[in-house]
């Protein structure tokens, strides 16, 4: 069977109000006493700009809007220069690191970025620089915006001769609900403390992240920046991408054994047993309800489709692009056993234009239950908190509140933030 | 692993030199990949016999599953031929094409794969954008040599270049390691060249003398290095290469 999907080939794209997620200057502000300057034209700031003001982050961005003089007269590097100089004259308080954004215009330019990073270091002593690109011309790279700017932002460490017994999630972008089973596993594995950026409240607690015994890669989005903080930090990772696969949980918690080198004493079987039960008691609440996801929600969908139809969901739909690495697997076994299972691209203009009209199910996602004008919708982004049996738990308690509990779909895009 | 990049204005014989360059030292023992940043694509040609599919025409063909035998061809006595390629004449982005190509021959370890000693990177005319300034960064070319005539447009083509690393000079990029004159017999030609390399600080390394037997081995598409190895232009080349290793390794 090919890997690819015929509903995947290259078309005009079309993109619902429910579509997005983080955005780079949100997940840029992850950095604390961070300021970013886009250095773009005006119409490249307009997204990164509302989705500032919506965030309360408008005080700590600033943009220089670039002329076509600029482009073309070679003055683009000096000005950055004096860009920065500008910004720094205007803030009252000097902030630890500067996010330096760049967009497509720059793919075209070709900076010698890392040149002139050791130029402003050299230049306004005491503050870190780092260039992210805000550059939807790379989306299909392999190292796509949302990878780059975690790589980026974790470079800002410096590099430290102190190992500590701490741990670093990276990759998503909100830490892991407190109340899962992986922080007591890990501590039982001798872990004195998992850090997440989100919880550094200074810039030197976030550097502190530079003395990590490992790096978690909890999302893909987040493995460029365990490739580069192994080569720079000597900082080993480990991908444990979240999954609600309860024997992919099992041999997740395994690997990590191997990877700390450590055995735990912790009994995970009654949080398996824990988990079965929350599967069957929603599998029991939503009965026949037919159930669609997309790719927003959870970086796997694939996967978790594949998995809900084993446990006896109705599983209906699947709203995602094109997928890769082993989600391939997980598609291929869909169009295989369960050819019932739509797969649509959200953002094909056709997925928009059938009839998807379901109404009587329930959507794991804003963008499936957008296109679908489902009834029922899960409020879930990104995999956001979830990790292990307790993700598997929170997850099925939040498909069971969906339903008992609806949600208004626009109540949520505007409560999360999204901007178009 | 050496790099070294060959600039010089259009038409100057930048690959003519360049790959009887990568010949000669290919029979000096070493392992050479000569890389051609031109979009017309034509500065291996002589070496492999043939003209090959650059990398930007290759990953159009198939943008996902290239491999370095799909950009990487073997030419003249084990030397290893790339070209970068150009966009459609007239239309796209030159400077953008060498920035890709290079990016897709890091993708795919060429350099740690074939392991070559020397890599030369033949660039196009003048410094004028970012993308054709990539070969002098830091990573890549650690020396820069001028390929020009005694001919006025040939020394300003050859000044601005200078003048490009002289810019660059605070950052880790290429250091120039000489003038290489192509005569074209005119007059006063050497003491022309030997004047501009002393205004950009530079000097002159070789003097390769206007051969009608360049022509000949060109119409056999080979070098003169393979076509005519005991010629006179021969050994000029494999002093040249011997010049540039010395400017090299200091």
């Amino acid at each position: 069977m090919a890997n690819s999907h015929p509903c995947f080939a290259k078309t005009l794209l079309y993109t619902s109000p429910a579509h997005g997620g983080w955005g780079l200057v949100r997940v840029g502000m992850l950095v604390p006493e961070s300021f970013q300057l886009f250095i773009a034209p005006a119409a490249c700031g307009r997204h990164g700009a509302i989705s500032a003001y919506q965030h309360g982050y408008k005080d700590r961005l600033a943009y220089y809007f670039l002329e076509e003089q600029d482009i073309i007269s070679g003055s683009y590097e000096q000005q950055i220069l004096q860009a920065v100089e500008q910004v720094l004259s205007r803030l009252a308080q000097k902030p630890q690191a500067i996010l330096l954004f760049v967009t497509c215009i720059d793919d075209l330019m070709a900076t010698d970025l890392e040149s002139l990073t050791i130029e402003l270091a050299q230049r306004f002593c005491g503050i870190d620089f780092s260039f992210c690109h805000m550059n939807p011309i790379r989306n299909e790279s392999k190292l796509p915006p949302p990878a780059h700017i975690q790589q980026q932002i974790f470079r800002l460490l410096k590099s430290t001769d102190n190992q500590l017994s701490t741990v670093n999630c990276i990759g998503n972008l909100l830490p892991i609900d407190g109340q899962c089973e992986l922080y007591s596993f890990l501590h039982s594995l001798g872990i004195s403390q998992i850090k997440h950026i989100s919880q550094c409240k200074t810039y030197a607690q976030f550097q502190t992240m530079a003395t990590a015994a490992c790096n978690l890669v909890l999302s893909p989005n987040g493995l460029a920046a365990a490739k580069r903080m192994k080569a720079d930090l000597g900082i080993p990772y480990l991908e444990l991408p979240v999954s609600y696969a309860l024997d992919n949980i099992d041999q997740q918690y395994e690997q990590l054994q191997q990877a700390l080198g450590k055995t735990s004493s912790m009994d995970l079987s009654v949080l398996r047993q824990q988990a079965e039960q929350e599967i069957a008691q929603t599998r029991q609440l939503l009965g026949d309800l037919p159930i669609l996801l997309d790719g927003a929600a959870v970086a796997h969908p694939f996967a978790l489709a594949w998995f809900l139809y084993q446990q006896g969901f109705s599983v209906a739909g699947v709203f995602a692009e094109q997928p890769t690495g082993q989600e391939k697997h997980y598609m291929q076994q869909i169009l295989e056993y369960c050819p019932q299972i739509k797969i649509q691209p959200p953002r094909h203009p056709r997925t928009m234009l059938r009839s998807n009209q379901t109404q009587q199910a329930l959507a794991i996602g804003f963008e499936a239950a957008y296109i679908t004008q489902s009834r029922y919708v899960m409020d879930l982004l990104n995999d956001e908190t979830m990790f292990g049996y307790h993700g598997v738990c929170k997850f099925m308690k939040m498909l069971r509140n969906s339903y008992i509990s609806p949600n208004n779909l626009q109540d949520l895009i505007n409560a999360y933030g999204l901007v178009i | 692993m050496l790099k070294i990049a060959i600039y010089g204005k259009g038409g100057i014989g930048k690959s003519t030199t360049t790959a009887n360059l990568s010949a000669a030292l290919s029979t000096m023992g070493y392992r050479v990949l000569q890389i051609g940043c031109d979009p017309k694509a034509d500065s291996t040609k002589n070496l492999v016999g043939r003209s090959i599919p650059s990398v930007l025409e290759q990953l159009q063909k198939n943008p996902h599953g290239l491999t370095r035998e799909d950009l990487v061809f073997p030419g003249f006595n084990s030397t290893f031929c790339v070209e970068s390629g150009g966009p459609t004449p007239g239309i796209g982005c030159a400077g953008r094409g060498i920035i890709t190509a290079f990016e897709k021959l890091e993708e795919l370890g060429v350099y740690e794969t074939y392991a070559p000693d020397i890599v030369f990177y033949d660039v196009l005319g003048d410094v004028v954008c970012g993308g054709f300034a990539m070969p002098m960064r830091d990573g890549y070319a650690d020396y820069v040599f001028i390929v020009t005539s005694g001919e006025m447009m040939a020394l300003y083509a050859a000044t601005n270049i200078a003048s490009a690393i002289k810019n660059f000079g605070k950052r880790n990029y290429a250091k120039l390691g000489g003038i290489i004159l192509n005569q074209r017999n005119i007059a006063n030609e050497q003491a022309l060249t030997e004047q501009m390399a002393k205004e950009i600080n530079s000097q002159l390394i070789a003097s390769l003398p206007r051969d009608g037997i360049v022509q000949q081995a060109e119409a056999q598409c080979k070098t003169v290095v393979e076509a005519f190895p005991n010629s006179g232009m021969a050994a000029c080349y494999q002093e040249l290469a011997s010049k540039v290793l010395e400017v090299c390794h200091g």
